[in-house]
């Protein structure tokens, strides 16, 4: 619940779509954008930066920008693809600043927290390391279930084919690279 | 079909995003050969692990409270302030309070200001008066001007 927000209003704005709520520009509108997407948000960054606390720092900023302009988004296009664009332009920007200062730290060895096979977690993660960033940002928005291939080629900027192809890579290399590790654990 | 046609297959076979000829095209031939049957296994097997680290890791630490205050104050920040006053000037009333404080104001430096150039610069007659080092007194511009073609002639 957003403590802004009384529970009856909140009610009634959850019954609004994304484009109306986005169209509406007030805080309590982006109260319920922030817990609608919040969460798909960090999955579509953490998987681009695979970087905890860069990935929520993204997030934020990608939320800050799409707060500021809520009020010009006059429903040209789906709110979900216009705000994961925000937020992968800010998860590359991150990533770049992180290359430029010589810092690229991601969580691959950091110990997970709550999961039972966590040596499974570390390989994965170890997988994605390894993978391109524009098959990694491809693969993140494939994570997020609603987008299709039409709403990542949106995202990106690329066209249609360009995402099914990248797409197929990135899954390729992602399994070579998952055979590979987990034959060597064996 | 053959293996490598197969497998270029995978990936729009595991996103539902096949056309139905196809579909049973690459599962007849899934159904007769065990490698791809294996190299598809190992893909969806690789995508439950993806899906489940995603799950786990990419779980906000900040409450939903302290991440839309940390948004909207980050939102006030980026803003210039320019667009902030002229959306705390948007408010009809506020408008109005704003011209009202806006006028006094001027009219108090209007004010003020013609006060401090009556004090500072005492003027006796149109013309501005100078000391004359030599004298000692005050000097037109015009006595000053005279004063200067004389010692010049003199000179000569």
């Amino acid at each position: 619940m957003v403590p802004t927000v009384g529970t009856m209003c909140m009610h009634k704005l959850d019954e609004l779509s994304d484009e109306c709520l986005a169209e509406r520009g007030d805080q309590e509108s982006f109260g319920v954008l922030a817990v609608r997407y919040r969460t798909k948000a960090l999955r579509v960054a953490y998987g681009v930066l695979h970087n905890q606390a860069d990935a929520e720092d993204a997030v934020q900023e990608a939320f800050i920008r799409v707060y500021r302009n809520l009020g010009r988004f006059k429903g040209a296009g789906r709110f979900s693809s216009w705000l994961y664009r925000v937020v992968v332009n800010e998860a590359l920007r991150a990533l770049a600043a992180r290359r430029t200062c010589g810092e690229l730290e991601l969580d691959a060895e950091r110990a997970p927290v709550g999961i039972a096979d966590a040596e499974q977690v570390l390989l994965v993660r170890r997988c994605l390391a390894c993978l391109p960033k524009k098959l990694r940002v491809v693969l993140a928005l494939r994570g997020v279930e609603e987008l299709d291939y039409a709403e990542i080629a949106y995202v990106l900027g690329v066209p249609v084919g360009t995402v099914r192809s990248r797409l197929h890579e990135a899954r390729r290399l992602f399994a070579e690279r998952w055979k590979e590790l987990t034959r060597d654990e064996v | 079909m053959k293996c490598k046609r197969a497998q270029s297959l995978f990936s729009p076979y595991v996103d539902e995003a096949l056309p139905t000829g196809e579909v049973r095209e690459l599962e007849e031939h899934l159904s007769a050969c065990e490698a791809c049957r294996a190299e598809l296994e190992s893909w969806k097997a690789a995508a439950t692990a993806l899906s489940a680290v995603l799950d786990a890791d990419a779980v906000p630490r900040a409450s939903l409270e302290e991440f839309v205050a940390a948004c909207r104050a980050g939102r006030m920040e980026h803003r210039g302030w320019f667009v902030s006053v002229v959306e705390w000037l948007s408010a009809p009333r506020r408008a109005v309070a704003a011209t009202v404080v806006g006028s006094f104001a001027l009219t108090l430096v209007l004010i003020i200001s013609v006060w401090c150039v009556s004090a500072v610069l005492p003027m006796h007659d149109n013309q501005p008066q100078l000391i004359s080092p030599q004298m000692g007194s005050m000097l037109s511009l015009a006595d000053m001007d005279q004063a200067m073609k004389e010692e010049w002639q003199n000179g000569l």
